[in-house]
């Protein structure tokens, strides 16, 4: 399962893709919006995506986690428009026969995903301005 | 060719531009582009090209035009 979606992330149905009777680790990350930032309150933020490459590179990085790891299974969803504080926008679950590799796999897949996946956040905070974030390398 | 474009650089330029890229490399058109709208200069700086969803580095230089072409400013999905 890879999707990007303008709806609440079912993380239930994110980890179950991915879970088997051969993984005995089943790895769950959510990525949820935070509230406070810096001393910031934000009200909420706003994804947008290039969708079709959008996908292509999370495809890209499940093909390259089941190659460097032991793993069973990769689900990944991103979530546009706009999420609450307290909401999901990523969910990423990890099979894999032990819990080491899963929790290697998942930490990557995590890591990359904000590194290289065109997906952009914009906070719209409680003083009423907001901000596309683009971090600086 | 047309070029398209994301977060902030949409929300200052539109969805797209029109921009003359035969001949040039990633480099030239950003510092072109940079030297035409001065306050997005250092986004488009550190912004990427994706030429046919796939990232280029700033040496590549395009001989004809691609499918499809987009200017990619620093991620923050997650």
């Amino acid at each position: 399962m890879i999707e990007i979606t303008d709806e609440r992330i079912d993380t239930e149905a994110v980890l179950q893709y991915a879970t088997s009777s051969q993984a005995g680790a089943v790895v769950l990350f959510c990525g949820n919006t935070r509230e406070f930032t810096d001393g910031k309150q934000t009200v909420f933020l706003s994804y947008e995506c290039y969708r079709e490459m959008a996908l292509a590179q999370m495809d890209k990085l499940r093909s390259t986690v089941m190659k460097q790891w032991d793993v069973l299974s990769v689900s990944m969803v991103h979530r546009i428009g706009q999420v609450d504080p307290g909401q999901t926008s990523v969910a990423i679950a990890v099979a894999a026969e032990h819990r080491e590799e899963a929790f290697l796999a998942g930490k990557w897949l995590i890591d990359t995903l904000k590194e290289e996946v065109p997906i952009w956040k914009k906070e719209d905070w409680s003083d009423g301005s907001s901000d596309w974030i683009h971090p600086h390398e | 060719m047309k070029v398209l474009l994301f977060a902030a650089l949409k929300e200052s330029l539109g969805p797209s531009i029109e921009l003359n890229i035969v001949g040039k490399t990633v480099c030239q058109i950003k510092d072109d582009l940079a030297a035409q709208e001065p306050t997005l200069a250092s986004l488009i700086a550190r912004s990427h090209f994706a030429v046919d969803q796939e990232y280029v580095g700033d040496h590549f230089e395009f001989s004809t035009e691609p499918r499809e072409l987009a200017i990619v400013p620093p991620v923050s999905g997650g």
